[in-house]
């Protein structure tokens, strides 16, 4: 498959050196019969083939494309440029009007298409015979190779093989270079489909065969391309530029050897490159690159991250708890008293404001202005003034005092309920009000939610919702212990699809364990207590089910209740 | 707003804060590259792990889920579908100028009133959309984000690091918040037309009235400029 087009392109290498006709190709015309005819038939195959030619420029001076001919009995040499023989390939079998009739013309030569055999002069029949000789060389060759049990194709030391070398394949480089693409062409006439080939072959050795780069052997990629494991090793490999024409194939190789090779010293860092080729590489030289597990996570489905309910909450001294509880009721109700609890001269204060949320509740978002939010907000990605950016940071009471004025009224309710979203984590490196440390210990906390607006702005008398996504960074210092570092406040259109909070009635996971409602799934451990209780109290086994139900399968408690409602209980509850 | 000259004190303060303001434009702009095209190189960008002198580690809180380390976190986010992160909002706050010690700074001048703007911890904080699955059609969800990064010892940074180049790993992540806020929209398609959406408030009478340019600026909240509009 892969070697016919080579055949047309041979020529090519020559034609830099040879523009001038020092270098002419020949090339052998049969088919016609009278000699007589030769100037109609030079004339006739001159027309077809300029027709047909890239070097004849169009408009200028015509070039003759045959340079010299010779007859020799019925076979009519021409001499053409080698750029030009493609030309003639075209008009290989074309029909010559002679006076005994129409007579097909048959051209043959180095670069002609229907004629791979360079040095034959030969009919087909005999060319299909060496075709067939080839082959067989091939299969045979591909079957000594192979080993089944391994399932292994060891093509390794090839120039070495006694056949194929016995063959004269390897005397002319243009026939060696094709020897790969036909042993691979061979393979997928032996083993048709994808299927038989992924099942019959699983390793392949190319070691020692001098490659410098894959140019001869890059159709391995495409005949078999789903190996494991392929050796490499002694070739002359200098750089991962040489293996470029394998990148990103082989998807599911595990295994790769290229021991014995330049490229191991000549180019630092070469394991890198070629790991990042090979997402399944396991092994490289026999050194583990990858494991098993992070493989495995690359063949395992996709996930979508669900948004969470529950916090991260590292809070184990309750003061962010007790900061944040206070905090929005003091923002909602009293600022200045809550910045001079909490705030000092070192505190920063910034706002930013989202007004073009396009994710979320996207088209549905509440559309109220921004108001005099705007004048106040930070956001980096629309203000671009160096000095607007820093007069829009407030450092100290004064300032954010002033800051938050201009705030409007706002209300914060339901903290602590899902309609909010808290998280709490510790943080090591905040700045020591006191000087004394380089840095301190503290807490940061981001809270998510939506708050209630009074807004009379431009003339408007009403309640509107916002949401925010607040960030503190909480330090030991101030007058009751907790100061804040960093208050970061980002505001949003609020859309009311809060993430934390199930997005359908029916995710709301139970909060307790489901107990088992009917007697017939029991667990052995619950089915020995029932029979425990019903023969300490002479209870109806389903009452005695209720009892320890209600005491959440606990004896202690279904005996606590057991003692404290027997006199209740109906006769019949009773065996 | 204070228009006077800055004193020298504010100025420190502006110039830590230009550092700051272009460190967040660099970082963020790889870092959310790097987790939708190149996820195995996301642990580089966070700082080893280390232990406060009170026991604490700082974390990567990532959708409420802890990981004490870059490395954790990467092998989570390589087992995620799509996601392309859209940013809506940025800012940025110097939080501790003195983070990493004078002496620890590679070629600082060793005084500790110096190198600031190369030895500060700062923390930036997000708002944007991110979208999920699948590019274009997946669901597209509000979230919001916390970092808190410190310089990267092993770096060795000019003196007002300029990030013109971009991000190079100059600061690390020591402390992260990821959240999602919002729901995509058609992710809850069918609860809005239930109507579990119920809005509190009289709403906005402009709302669906806005069409073309102009639904634009209403979404950027910028009608309140236009005089016109009442």
């Amino acid at each position: 498959m892969g070697a016919a087009p080579r055949v047309a392109q041979l020529p090519r290498p020559q034609q830099s050196t040879s523009h001038n006709s020092s270098k002419l190709t020949d090339l052998r015309v049969t088919g016609w019969t009278d000699d007589k005819e030769m100037p109609r038939l030079i004339q006739f195959l001159e027309r077809h083939s300029s027709r047909r030619s890239p070097s004849v420029s169009r408009g200028g001076v015509p070039q003759k494309m045959i340079k010299r001919h010779k007859v020799v009995g019925d076979v009519l040499t021409i001499h053409v440029r080698p750029e030009d023989v493609p030309a003639f390939g075209k008009i290989n079998g074309f029909q010559f009007m002679s006076a005994h009739g129409g007579q097909k013309l048959n051209i043959m030569g180095t670069g002609i298409r229907s004629n791979p055999s360079n040095d034959s002069t030969a009919p087909d029949k005999e060319v299909s015979a060496e075709t067939a000789k080839t082959t067989a060389l091939f299969i045979d060759f591909l079957e000594r190779r192979y080993d089944a049990s391994m399932k292994l194709l060891t093509l390794s030391d090839m120039a070495a093989d006694e056949k194929i070398k016995e063959s004269g394949i390897f005397d002319n480089p243009s026939r060696q270079s094709k020897l790969f693409p036909v042993l691979m062409a061979i393979l997928e006439r032996q083993l048709k489909t994808t299927e038989a080939r992924r099942e019959a072959i699983h390793s392949v050795t190319l070691s020692n065969n001098g490659l410098y780069n894959l140019d001869i052997v890059k159709e391995l990629a495409y005949t078999l391309g789903h190996i494991k494991n392929l050796d490499l090793s002694h070739n002359n490999i200098t750089s991962t530029k040489d293996l470029e024409a394998w990148k990103n194939k082989f998807r599911g190789l595990e295994l790769l050897v290229l021991t014995g090779n330049p490229l191991e010293t000549s180019q630092p860092g070469w394991e890198q490159e070629i790991i990042k080729w090979y997402p399944r590489l396991r092994l490289l030289n026999g050194v583990q690159v990858r494991s098993d597990a992070q493989i495995a996570r690359l063949d395992r489905p996709k996930e979508t991250p669900v948004p969470s309910q529950t916090g991260a909450w590292q809070d184990a001294d309750k003061i962010a708890e007790n900061f944040l509880l206070e905090f929005f009721n003091g923002f909602d109700n009293d600022r200045k008293g809550l910045m001079h609890k909490y705030y000092d001269n070192a505190t920063t204060f910034t706002m930013s404001v989202n007004a073009k949320a396009r994710g979320g509740a996207g088209d549905q978002h509440d559309r109220t202005p921004w108001d005099s939010y705007l004048p106040l907000s930070r956001n980096l990605k629309f203000i671009q003034g160096k000095k607007s950016r820093f007069l829009r940071k407030h450092r100290g009471t004064a300032k954010i005092e002033k800051a938050w004025t201009q705030i409007p009224p706002t209300r914060h309710s339901g903290i602590g309920t899902d309609k909010f979203s808290m998280d709490c984590q510790s943080i090591q490196g905040l700045p020591d009000p006191t000087g004394q440390y380089h840095a301190v210990g503290g807490l940061i906390v981001t809270v998510h939610g939506e708050y209630e607006e009074h807004r009379t702005a431009k003339g408007a008398n009403e309640i509107v919702r916002r949401a925010f996504d607040r960030t503190f960074m909480l330090g030991p210092g101030g007058s009751v212990g907790v100061r804040v570092v960093s208050d970061l406040l980002c505001l949003r259109a609020a859309g009311g699809v809060a993430a934390w909070t199930p997005k359908d009635p029916t995710e709301v996971p139970a909060a307790l364990p489901v107990l088992p409602a009917s007697a017939d799934i029991l667990t052995p451990e619950q089915e020995a207590m029932v029979v425990h209780v019903c023969q300490a109290t002479n209870l109806k086994r389903e009452v005695a089910i209720q009892c320890l139900e209600a005491g959440q399968w606990n004896l202690e408690a279904a005996a606590q209740l057991f003692t404290s409602q027997k006199d209740s209980l109906p006769p019949e509850s009773f065996n | 707003m204070g228009d006077a000259a800055l004193t020298p004190e504010e100025h420190a303060e502006f110039l830590l804060d230009l550092v700051a303001c272009a460190a967040a434009e660099a970082f963020t702009d790889s870092y959310y590259y790097t987790l939708e095209k190149s996820r195995d190189k996301i642990s580089s960008f966070y700082a080893p792990k280390t232990v406060g002198p009170d026991n604490t580690t700082p974390s990567i809180a990532w959708n409420s889920i802890l990981y004490n380390e870059g490395s954790s976190f990467q092998e989570y986010f390589e087992g995620l579908t799509h996601t392309h992160f859209e940013l809506e909002s940025l800012d940025v706050d110097v939080l501790n100028p003195k983070f990493l010690p004078a002496s620890d700074l590679l070629g600082g001048s060793n005084n500790d009133a110096e190198d600031h703007d190369r030895r500060m911890s700062i923390a930036i904080v997000v708002t944007g959309c991110v979208r999920l699955e699948e590019p274009l059609k997946g669901p597209m969800r509000e979230f919001a984000e916390t970092f808190v990064l410190i310089p990267n010892r092993e770096k060795q940074l000019p003196p007002k690091p300029s990030f013109e180049k971009g991000w190079h790993q100059e600061w690390l992540i020591q402390t992260q918040n990821f959240r999602f806020t919002e729901w995509g929209a058609t992710e809850v398609g069918d609860a809005k037309s239930e109507g579990t959406k119920v809005p509190t408030g009289p709403r906005n009478v402009f709302q669906g009235r806005n069409q073309g340019v102009a639904k634009h600026f209403a979404a950027a909240g910028l009608t309140i400029k236009g005089k016109g509009k009442a």
